[in-house]
């Protein structure tokens, strides 16, 4: 007889026991395997005397005791655990994920918008989100400082632009960086000269800087850009310089007079305009060279920005580069001419340069003139400097001539 | 022979213990209670020891029952499963403290015999039941299951076999070999 027959028998034989029949009844119904399933019955008869037992009453009262204390206590840690791992007890795996899932794209979007560049459609994000810092900066000082810093960061990305073939020109750079100078200069109006000094400098470097980049422009409409973009920053840095000024009555009639209205004087005034900073077109060129004091006017423009051609013919000029560093505002001024009748407000740097003296024509506002620094062969018809050191109320990067 | 325990029985206590709610572990018990106490009786052979363990397979419950996943497809059966696997745990460590330390004193254990009202009988269930979960002990666990599940609670082969999450047929062979090596060792005695 097989091992499986005789297990089929034996569950057989079990289930009509289960059902009320007694063993020997089976086992009289299988005679030729009564020897095997004997000891079979006998042993799971045996067995039933376990199903006997129970749990004691007593027993059963301790441990439903237990079991309530534990619940209790179980209850009590839960309460008492902190919010978020009580979060974490409830979360489903699937909530779970989904909250890991929105993480995950948070972390992909802050790190794709603080790689983004110029040209990249998350960098309006970037410069937004970089701005924020400074705008919850209090106090006018380290705001003013913190617009500057953010206005640099501008003029990395928009150098990195200008001297890269792979990045495209992006106006928002030059826009953001414009209104970091201009909150900055805003700032700075209402602050103590030495700082406000300080940070015009600063403005006046950055506008320099554009000014360089006007060089490597790759278009006429770059170019355009980047000349306006100086023209402002140049302004914001004499607005951060002039502080707050009251209004003055303009003097009737042409005159020649140094004025420090932001308006741009006419070309052919003679009018040497007492402007603090250089216009784009003068620093564009400007070399280490001319930021010496320099007496001497160049009127030979080595380079002009396209379009001013026949500007930069006739309109020499000796506009100073501004040198000012970081925290030492040296901007070279040129002295204010022989009609400059309004000395700086502020302490400039510049007792020891005696400047270049007086420009009798406005190069206006534009870049028409760019002058390539003292030059003593200059066959400039402007005057020589023959004013006196404008002295110590020369402001930084004080410039002769009009300003536009 | 116990009633069996249905899934809308077991779908209902689960979720209500993940809770944490008190009655509805208290429920667990009286319902599971017996059936883990002749599990662990078989394997043991002390009574008192096997209300002990008993208690403490529910006191595991509800420190994991929030991470016990349901399966709705067998709610009954895999509740159960999950019982079984505590208990065998717990008698495991129960056996293995037991080695190094006999748990036990021979004062201790007269005292017992002797607090019985018939301290003769008692004595022979004790020495009946310490063979038993002796040659238990010796089998597989699947084949221990069988045996509660057949002989201690009456279960059908069809119940064992939902309970346990078997065939029939399996159930039949298992019941076949766990007999015929009980009654190899428990002869041999």
């Amino acid at each position: 007889m097989s091992d499986r027959e005789l297990t089929s028998i034996l569950g057989r034989c079990l289930e009509e026991i289960a059902a009320g029949e007694t063993a020997a009844a089976c086992l009289a119904r299988n005679p030729e395997h009564a020897a095997e399933l004997g000891p079979l019955l006998a042993m799971a008869s045996e067995l039933g005397t376990l199903g006997q037992y129970q749990v004691s009453d007593a027993a059963r009262l301790q441990a439903k005791a237990q079991l309530r204390r534990a619940e209790a206590a179980r209850r009590d840690q839960r309460a008492s655990s902190k919010g978020w791992l009580r979060l974490g007890s409830f979360l489903t795996p699937r909530a779970a994920a989904g909250l890991a899932a929105i993480l995950l794209c948070v972390l992909l979007t802050v790190g794709t918008v603080a790689a983004s560049g110029p040209g990249d459609l998350a960098y309006g994000l970037r410069i937004a989100a970089e701005r924020i810092p400074a705008r919850l900066t209090p106090g006018a000082e380290a705001r003013a400082r913190a617009e500057l810093g953010i206005a640099s960061r501008r003029l990395a990305d928009l150098d990195r632009t200008m001297h890269s073939q792979d990045q495209a020109f992006d106006e928002r750079t030059v826009s953001a960086l414009l209104a970091g100078v201009e909150m900055a200069a805003e700032m700075a109006t209402s602050l103590p000269e030495p700082e406000r000094v300080e940070i015009a400098a600063r403005i006046a470097e950055q506008a320099q800087r554009v000014t360089q980049l006007m060089g490597s422009a790759r278009s006429t409409q770059q170019g355009e850009a980047l000349q306006a973009a100086s023209r402002r920053a140049y302004r914001a840095a004499e607005r951060a310089w002039t502080g707050p000024v009251s209004p003055k009555p303009q003097p009737a009639g042409p005159s020649h007079e140094p004025t420090r209205s932001p308006t741009a004087a006419p070309h052919s005034t003679l009018t040497p305009e007492r402007t603090p900073f250089p216009s784009p077109s003068a620093t564009a060129t400007a070399s280490p060279a001319t930021a010496s004091p320099t007496p001497a006017p160049s009127a030979t423009p080595s380079h002009a920005a396209p379009g001013d051609a026949s500007r930069q013919q006739t309109t020499p000029q000796a506009r100073p580069t501004v040198t000012a560093g970081r925290n030492t505002p040296q901007a070279t001024p040129s002295g204010p001419g022989p009609t400059a009748t309004s000395p700086g407000p502020g302490p400039g740097p510049t007792s020891a340069s005696p400047g270049p003296g007086p420009v009798t024509t406005s190069p206006g506002p534009g870049p028409a003139a760019t002058p390539s620094g003292p030059d003593p062969a200059a066959t400039s018809p402007g005057p020589r400097p023959t004013s006196p050191d404008p002295g110590p109320g020369s402001p930084p990067g004080h410039t002769p001539g009009p300003r536009g | 022979m116990y009633a069996a325990i249905s899934d809308t029985q077991v779908l209902t206590l689960i979720p209500a213990c993940q809770r944490g709610d008190a009655g509805a572990v208290e429920g667990l018990y009286d319902l599971y209670a017996d059936r883990i106490y002749h599990y662990v009786l078989a394997r043991t052979g002390d009574v008192s020891a096997a209300e002990d363990l008993t208690a403490d397979v529910f006191l595991r419950v509800i420190q994991h029952v929030h991470r016990f996943k349901l399966d709705t497809a067998r709610p009954a059966s895999s509740v159960s499963a999950w019982l079984y696997r505590i208990a065998a745990n717990l008698v495991a460590d129960y056996h293995r403290i037991r080695q190094r330390r006999p748990t036990v004193s021979i004062e201790e254990d007269a005292l017992l015999i002797s607090a019985a009202p018939d301290p003769s009988q008692q004595a022979e269930r004790r020495d009946a039941l310490d063979r038993l979960s002796g040659a238990l002990e010796k089998l597989t666990e699947d084949q221990r299951l069988v045996v509660v599940c057949k002989f201690s609670e009456g279960m059908s082969n069809a119940q064992a076999a939902a309970w346990l999450g078997k065939t029939e047929g399996a159930i039949e062979a298992l019941q076949h070999r766990a007999l015929r090596t009980l009654c190899r060792l428990l002869g041999a005695k």
